[in-house]
C-alpha cells in the first residue's frame, strides 16, 4: 500500500490535481462517505437530537461533513490543504471551513463542539515535515486542544491509517495523557482490505466503548473459508485418485517406489535390486 | 466564514489563552445565504455564544438583536429567528480577522480564514 505521508507534506501532496479527485472520483467519494457514516454512527448521537455543532478534523473537500449535514447538524472543518478547501467551497458545502494545521491546535473557544470526527487525517501528525516539527509534541498539542474545544461528555471519533504498531501506541498514549478516555476500535480486524482503525475518545468517564463491526461476521467468513479449503483439498485428493495415469504416482504405492528407485539409479546412488517383494502390500498390523 | 464560526473562534497564540476573542472582523466582501431556520440548533448554540462577538456582528450586518441579555427568551421565535439568521446566513468572503490581544491579523480569502501560525508563534511549551 502506498502511503501519501511518505511522498510529500499534506499541504503539498493535496494540490489541485489531487484535490480534484475528491470531487470527481466516485470511488474515493464512496469510501470517504462510508467511513464518515461509520464514524458518525460511532458518535452514537441519539436520533431525536438535532442541530448540534461538530468539528471535522482534516475536512478536505467536505465529503465527511456532508454526512453531518444530512443528519441535520452544523459543522466547522479544519484542513491544511488550501486546494482541498477550495474544492469544498466549490462544492458549496453547508459547513464552514478554515485553513489550519491541526498540529497547532484548534483556534476555538473551549467547550464549543458537541463532537468531533476525523477521516484519514491524524496519521499525518506522526511525520515531521519541517525542521521544527516534533510529532510527539504536535500530537500532544492536537489532543490537548481537541479536549479543550469539546463540550464535556462529547465524543471524538478519529479514523486513521496507522503505519505500524508504534504509531498506534504513540497516538493512543498521547490521547489518554490529555485526559480522554476510550481506546482503539478495529472494524473487520481479520481482513486486510476492510480493516479500519477508529480512535474512540470520550471527554467524560461514563461512556461505554461501542462494539467493533465485522468480528462475528469475519469468524463466519473464516469458517466458510475453512470449509472451502476442505472442499478444495478433497477435490484435489479425488482428482489424484482418479487421474493416476497422468502426473506423478500416489506416494508409497508400488509405482511410486519403482519410479523413485529408477530415478536414484540414474543419479548414480546405491539402490537395492528390484524383487517380487519391492513395494509389496503389507498385511494388517495389530 | 460564517458569523457562527467567527463567534466560536479564538486566537491560540500562547499569550492569548482566554483573551484572544472575539476577533475583530474587517469585512470587504460578504455573501448572504439562505439556510432554513432551525429552532433546535439555535437553542443548542445559545448558551455557547459569546455576546460581545454577537453584538459586534449584529451591528455590522444591521440585525436587530437586543444587547440586554436579560430580555432574551428562548420561547421568543422572533428573537431566535433573527439570531439564526445572523449566525448562519452571513458569510464573510474576503477580509481579515484581528486578535484583540496580540493584534495578529489572519486574512480571509474566498470565505476561508487562514489560521496557519508561523513557526515562532506555535505554542510548544509542554511537558513530555
Amino acid at each position: 500500500m502506498s502511503r501519501p505521508e511518505h511522498i510529500a507534506p499534506p499541504e503539498i501532496f493535496y494540490d489541485d490535481t489531487e484535490a480534484k479527485k475528491y470531487s470527481s472520483n466516485s470511488r474515493i467519494i464512496e469510501i470517504q462517505s462510508k467511513m464518515a457514516e461509520r464514524a458518525f454512527e460511532l458518535l452514537a448521537i441519539p436520533q431525536e437530537s438535532e442541530g448540534l455543532l461538530f468539528l471535522d478534523i482534516g475536512c478536505g473537500s467536505g465529503i465527511s461533513g456532508d454526512v453531518l449535514t444530512d443528519s441535520g447538524h452544523q459543522w466547522i472543518g479544519c484542513d491544511i490543504s488550501s486546494s482541498m478547501l477550495d474544492v469544498a467551497v466549490d462544492r458549496e458545502v453547508e459547513g464552514d471551513v478554515m485553513l489550519r494545521d491541526i498540529g497547532q491546535g484548534f483556534p476555538f473557544r473551549p467547550g464549543t463542539f458537541d463532537g468531533a470526527i476525523s477521516i484519514s487525517a491524524i496519521q499525518w501528525l506522526c511525520n515531521a515535515e519541517k525542521s521544527h516539527h516534533n510529532p510527539r509534541k504536535r500530537l500532544h498539542v492536537f489532543f490537548q486542544s481537541l479536549f479543550n474545544v469539546l463540550a464535556r461528555g462529547a465524543k471524538a471519533i478519529l479514523q486513521f491509517y496507522p503505519e505500524n504498531a508504534a504509531q498506534i501506541e504513540m497516538i493512543t498514549a498521547s490521547a489518554l495523557r490529555c485526559g480522554f478516555s476510550g481506546g482503539l476500535l478495529i472494524d473487520f480486524p481479520n481482513s486486510t482490505k476492510a480493516k479500519k482503525y477508529f480512535l474512540v475518545l470520550f471527554t467524560g468517564n461514563n461512556s461505554v466503548m461501542p462494539a467493533a463491526k465485522g468480528i462475528n461476521g469475519e469468524i463466519e467468513m473464516d469458517e466458510e473459508e475453512d470449509s472451502n479449503e476442505v472442499k478444495f483439498t478433497n477435490r484435489k485428493r479425488d482428482r489424484r485418485r482418479v487421474g493416476k495415469s497422468r502426473g506423478s504416482a500416489l506416494k508409497k504405492t508400488k509405482e511410486w517406489i519403482m519410479n523413485k528407485k529408477d530415478r536414484q539409479r540414474k543419479q548414480g546412488k546405491e539402490v537395492k535390486n528390484d524383487s517380487k517383494f519391492s513395494g509389496r502390500k503389507r498385511g494388517p498390523k495389530f | 466564514m460564517k458569523v457562527l464560526t467567527h463567534n466560536m473562534m479564538a486566537c491560540t497564540k500562547k499569550q492569548c489563552m482566554g483573551k484572544g476573542f472575539p476577533l475583530a472582523v474587517e469585512c470587504s466582501n460578504f455573501e448572504t445565504l439562505n439556510q432554513e431556520f432551525n429552532v433546535e440548533f439555535t437553542k443548542n448554540i445559545y448558551p455557547k455564544l459569546d455576546w460581545k462577538g454577537i453584538m459586534e456582528m449584529a451591528q455590522k450586518f444591521n440585525i436587530p438583536i437586543s444587547a440586554d441579555v436579560t430580555t432574551h427568551s428562548l420561547k421568543d421565535e422572533k428573537f431566535l429567528k433573527s439570531l439564526h439568521h445572523l449566525l448562519c446566513n452571513f458569510k464573510v468572503i474576503t477580509g481579515s480577522l484581528q486578535c484583540p490581544n496580540c493584534q495578529r491579523v489572519y486574512p480571509i480569502d474566498k470565505g476561508i480564514p487562514n489560521m496557519l501560525l508561523r513557526e515562532d508563534e506555535i505554542y510548544q511549551d509542554i511537558r513530555e
